[in-house]
């Protein structure tokens, strides 16, 4: 049998652009855009730096901040414990947690869950 | 390749093409805790801080807190540092000079990682009578300088924090920059003032 160098090497090109594509797409469907989740961070720190924690203006700052802001967990810790959404949107098919601990006083925190998009 | 193995390969792709863009909407949202030491864990130290000096650095609550922090830092993998901290408080406040300052500087092995400082002074500038529920009051009237400062993973930062009078019987007006001009009854003093964050400032006097 005769073996056409050129045909092989055509087959073999296209299953290698075959590989990569399904490799980068898989990549593209499963990995986190971190970018966004960084962006957050510092949005998030700014946040603490700058204010005193509170549910609703957080809100409303991550929301101008982020279009990927899907949901903030409250967690209270201390003398009062329990837990509330403060927001939630639209649910997405992944998400990253951003968690921190807010201090009012001893035996007074708020851990808060940032959930974005990613 | 003939022309029916190409035809073949192409259906392949398509057909590789069309099963990933369905996977991608099956998709179950998935749980992912970031395990990313950035400004977060810095800000909450920086926080904590301010929590101290709001207390005047009562050791008391330095110890109570530091311990919370650290069992919500287990239980939520919150992944700050292992840190230990020194604080510093000086202060000098008279009647018509005076200036407070509170350092906090957190470090971990690799050395310096915060260092929150709020410091204010005050100095008298003159006196005015003002009538108060029909009364004529003496005013001592001051500037008044306020910041804090934080330093961390993103550099230094300098916050002018919003004052507020609880006692409402204060004139403030900021002037910019930290700085404010405050009259305060001469029978008051010292006159406490709260920052946002509601820290206590003394205005003529310890």
């Amino acid at each position: 049998m005769e073996v056409n160098i050129g045909r092989v090497i055509e087959a073999a090109l296209i299953v290698f652009v075959l590989v990569v594509f399904t490799y980068q797409a898989s990549i593209l469907v499963k990995s986190p855009r971190r970018y966004y989740v960084q962006n957050v961070e510092k949005a998030v720190a700014f946040y603490i730096l700058n204010h005193q924690y509170d549910s609703e203006s957080f809100v409303k700052f991550l929301s101008v901040s982020t279009e990927d802001l899907y949901e903030v967990v409250e967690h209270y810790e201390g003398l009062v414990t329990g837990t509330r959404i403060a927001y939630r949107g639209r649910e997405p098919l992944g998400f990253f947690t951003i968690i921190f601990a807010y201090p009012y006083d001893s035996g007074n925190w708020t851990v808060v869950e940032v959930r974005v998009r990613g | 390749m003939n022309k029916k193995g190409q035809f073949l390969l192409l259906a392949a792709i398509i057909l590789a093409i069309s099963l990933l863009i369905s996977l991608s909407f099956y998709r179950k949202p998935t749980l992912s805790i970031i395990v990313y030491r950035g400004y977060i864990q810095a800000s909450e130290l920086v926080a904590l801080a301010r929590v101290w000096v709001k207390s005047d650095f009562c050791p008391l609550c330095i110890a109570k807190t530091s311990r919370e922090l650290l069992q919500l830092n287990k239980t939520y993998q919150l992944n700050i540092p292992r840190t230990i901290n020194i604080t510093v408080k000086s202060y000098e406040l008279d009647l018509y000079d005076g200036f407070k300052n509170y350092t906090i500087v957190f470090y971990t092995k690799k050395g310096k990682y915060v260092r929150v400082v709020v410091y204010y002074e005050y100095h008298y500038q003159n006196s005015y009578f003002k009538k108060v529920k029909g009364e004529e009051i003496l005013y001592y009237n001051y500037t008044l300088r306020y910041f804090h400062e934080y330093e961390g993973p993103w550099g230094s930062l300098i916050k002018y924090p919003v004052l507020s009078d609880p006692n409402q019987l204060a004139d403030i007006r900021y002037l910019g920059l930290g700085l404010w001009a405050v009259g305060v009854p001469s029978n008051s003093t010292p006159y406490v003032l709260l920052d946002e964050f509601e820290i206590r400032i003394q205005v003529g006097g310890s």
